[in-house]
């Protein structure tokens, strides 16, 4: 008997209407001129489907944080239904803001030669009135500073030399952030792969993994962008190495994203990118790697789970790191949205929202009286930051704090 | 990965299990493949829908029956284990042990149940609602899904005349803008604070002076029970809740509420993933794999199954079989697919009683053979028809504990 299967892309047709991804829709609960999941998901494509004037712009409202995907009983995979009809049907054009906005890399190497003079003017009042009335970016968002230095500068002049004298070998894909913004981050990881007997290694090429132009309608050149990164990742695989990530955004866009919305095919890469907590802690699982920590390193930490993060199902690899630290008086926060979901927040008619959505998270922060917050995501450390009084860092640079080296190193082993 | 335990799926089952194992110290591990039947919850926990005693039905249920299986001893052992993990939640629900009394259907009929939410309508017999005196019937304008004049007609039947009034605030009126989602949760988000007090005020305003109680559609307090309080400080006559058409808002507390001790107890809660595969050996389960996490081995002492029957997929089937979708462990079902439904949608649906094969213990079988330290628990098992007999979360409930019990009994052997 021949069994015909009705199966369609993203498991449209599984959707039994009973609006469960309604009530986990973050910006459904703030703004009601967006349709929601339900709504701009699986009951708008059928209409789509008959006819794309049946599209509604107000699907820019959606976030892409994928928490209706996680709350859908029946696997519908609501918010690639909903970012494909954007790319598909939408007629708005990127402006200028959205231009600027999205290119984070090309902003990155402009602003990191003149980081003092662009730091101090970001903060400026009037140029901030001057982004929120000419541009729309909203003048209460705090923008990120630039490093003086990039990684990758700063990693070719100090540490690619040294990287050569570990048996085992990593590549590392930085992404914007943690090359212009933040370089400490990358360096941390450095200084943790290189205690457990790893050298790091750039990729031939990277290019910004592109989550910022797919939500700022430039998926043609978030296409040659991950084409690129593909390439790369697939180069390093050849030569033994897999690719360590240290922004879960990052990771989830190439891995997933790249697939499910730019039609890249990455099937044989995927699993040689990895965010670095979970292929460190498989280390320590299967292959007797330890870590050892300074008794001096004491503090309350708080855990956020990006919606990235949680679509991806990993943050129990880096809160399991976090736990292993002896003086960290760990705290899981319930999972919920900040609200800046990349640029989004940064846009002015988006901000009061974005502020909104987060409010929940941002009380539970200050409640508990914490010494850090602790996420794998830049953009969700602006926006709590921006928010709250608590700093926050990325688990990898905690380890790296609390990282005793010396007896890393001698645990391992690792001359 | 190591745990004690590993739950998979997170509804109420695998909820009850999770939180008293947990509780007893044990390192759980839950995973939830998307929310769970709790978002279509009544306000009620059925034990067994019939008149007078439901733990006094087990007598006379069939030997596959669940129920049957744990026996009536140990159910009315449990029944008081229930009542306080409920409480202890901060769940305050009301019974009238050892005989079931009535709640209100959405459409406004009475029907047998065990433990009702105190907020909610509810009659120690059809008859009882009558001493109200003057009723005050409120629904809030664009909500469709509390039917006031449906209610009306089935409260007028049991002799109660109820005036019927629509009420909307600014901030209601604001979340109208989105007609398709003018829903339950929704307004929930929105009718806390001032803006409940605002909408107690335009309730008062719209009813008659002399009403004795108010009935309102049960859509206050998504987080906890405070909006539903303050909504009742508001008024100085009684306040009862309807049950609406889902999502569920009491049955979203719920599922929030015991989601947060689970964690709060040290429990790992894993949303969006589902188990796609387990390792079975000499008639254990070593371990399982996830769809998010690869070639990871999660290896446990002892797993529950707890996934849900068709509607949660915990259940899947084709033109040949009925299967088990996580575990691939063996199914209860009627060899011809011609005998699986019956033409008359209210007739008692046979595959609603399709489920995973368990011995009396609730152990689950692969290939015929019983996996030790593999138990079924909630809507994924076999011999009952929760919906047809008003069961499914009494069964839920009871056997999540009682496979706690097992577990439990099972550690220091
Ligand atoms: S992806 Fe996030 S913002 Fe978009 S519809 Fe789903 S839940 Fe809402
Ligand atoms: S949760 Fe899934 S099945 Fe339910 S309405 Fe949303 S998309 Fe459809």
């Amino acid at each position: 008997m021949t069994v015909i299967k009705n199966i369609s892309e993203n498991n449209f047709e599984q959707c039994l209407k009973c609006s469960v991804c309604t009530v986990y829709c973050p910006v459904l609960a703030v703004n009601p001129a967006y349709p929601g999941p339900k709504q701009a998901g699986p009951d708008g494509e059928r209409y789509r489907l008959k006819d794309p004037q049946f599209y509604d712009e107000a699907l820019k409202y959606c976030l892409n944080c994928k928490r209706c995907e996680l709350a859908c009983p029946s696997g519908v995979k609501i918010g690639d239904i909903i970012q494909l009809a954007r790319i598909k049907y939408s007629k708005q054009r990127p402006g200028l803001r959205e231009i600027m906005l999205a290119n984070t890399d090309i902003m990155g190497s402009i602003a990191t030669r003149m980081a003092p003079i662009v730091n101090t003017s970001l903060k400026l009042t009037p140029v901030k009135k001057v982004m929120d009335g000419v541009l729309g970016i909203s003048s209460h968002a705090k923008f990120p500073q630039y490093a003086g230095e990039r990684f990758e500068t700063w990693y070719k002049k100090n540490a690619a030399q040294e990287q050569k004298q570990y048996a085992k070998q990593v590549s590392y894909f930085h992404g914007c952030y943690a090359n212009y913004n933040y370089p400490k981050l990358s360096k941390d990881l450095v200084k943790i792969m290189n205690a457990i007997g790893y050298g790091v290694q750039l990729l031939d090429k990277e290019k910004c993994c592109g989550v910022a132009l797919i939500a700022n309608m430039q998926s043609a050149q978030a296409k040659k962008q991950g084409l690129v990164n593909i390439a790369s990742i697939r180069k390093a695989k050849a030569e033994g190495r897999v690719t360590l990530t240290t922004s879960t955004t990052c990771t989830f866009t190439m891995r997933d994203e790249y697939e499910h919305l730019l039609g890249i095919d990455n099937h044989d890469v995927k699993e040689s990118i990895q965010l670095a907590t979970k292929f460190i802690y498989e280390l320590i699982e299967r292959q007797g790697v330890r870590l050892a920590f300074r008794s001096d390193y004491k503090k309350r930490i708080a855990y956020h789970t990006p919606c990235h993060m949680e679509k991806l199902g990993w943050a129990i690899y880096s809160t399991s790191l976090m736990r292993m630290i002896p003086g960290v008086d760990f705290v899981m926060l319930d999972s919920q949205c900040c609200g800046i979901s990349g640029t989004y927040g940064f846009k002015k008619e988006n901000y009061p929202y974005s502020q909104k959505i987060g409010e929940g998270l941002f009380k539970q922060i200050e409640s508990l009286k914490v010494d850090l917050v602790a996420t794998d995501c830049e953009t969700c450390k602006w926006q709590i930051e921006m928010s709250t009084t608590a700093p926050v860092e990325n688990p990898i640079s905690i380890i790296a704090d609390a990282l005793d080296v010396e007896a890393t190193k001698a645990l391992n082993s690792i001359k | 990965m190591k745990f004690d335990t590993i739950i998979i799926g997170g509804g109420l089952s695998g909820m009850a299990a999770g939180i008293s194992l947990a509780k007893k110290g044990q390192k759980c591990l839950m995973v939830s493949a998307g929310q769970s039947a709790l978002h279509f919850f009544s306000g009620s926990i059925d034990a067994y829908g019939c008149e007078g005693s439901a733990v006094g039905s087990v007598s006379s249920l069939p030997s596959c029956h669940p129920y049957s299986k744990m026996g009536k001893d140990t159910l009315i052992e449990l029944t008081p284990v229930a009542k306080s993990l409920l409480a202890d939640l901060g769940l305050d629900f009301v019974n009238n042990d050892p005989i079931n009394h009535y709640r209100m259907t959405p459409v406004g009929l009475m029907k047998p149940t065990w433990l009702t939410m105190r907020e909610y309508v509810r009659g120690s017999d059809v008859g009882q609602l009558e001493r109200w005196g003057k009723v005050a019937l409120v629904g809030i304008k664009g909500y469709l899904d509390f039917n006031t004049s449906f209610i009306s007609q089935n409260l007028d039947r049991q002799g109660i005349n109820a005036v019927e009034v629509e009420v909307t605030t600014p901030e209601l009126q604001k979340l109208r803008t989105n007609p398709s989602e003018m829903r339950s949760t929704n307004i929930a988000k929105t009718l806390v604070g001032d803006a409940l007090k605002a909408f107690a005020a335009e309730v008062k305003a719209a009813c008659p002076e002399d009403v004795d109680v108010y009935l309102l559609p049960a859509v206050f307090g998504i987080e906890d029970d405070g909006p539903v309080k303050a909504l009742q400080a508001e008024f100085d006559k009684p306040v009862h809740l309807i049950a609406t058409m889902p999502p569920s808002v009491p049955g979203i507390r719920m599922q929030t509420l015991m989601r947060r001790k689970f964690q709060a107890l040290g429990g790992t809660f894993m949303l969006g993933d589902a188990v796609v595969s387990g390792k079975f050996e000499g008639g254990r389960l070593v371990s399982v794999r996830t769809q998010n996490h690869g070639d990871m081995d999660f290896e446990a002492d002892n797993f529950v199954l707890a996934t849900g029957n068709f509607m949660t997929h915990g259940l899947t089937s084709d033109r040949n079989g009925v299967y088990e979708a996580a575990l691939g462990v063996d199914v209860d079902y009627l060899a011809d697919r011609k005998e699986w439904t019956k033409s008359n949608i209210f007739d008692d649906q046979p595959f609603m009683s399709f489920g995973v094969a368990t011995d009396d213990n609730l152990h689950a079988k692969k290939d015929g053979m019983v996996i030790e330290n593999l138990y079924a628990t909630g809507s994924v098992l076999s011999g009952f028809n929760g919906i047809k007999e008003g069961s499914s979360t009494g069964v839920s409930l009871m056997s999540g504990l009682y496979v706690a019990n097992q577990i439990t009994k099972t550690i220091g052997r």
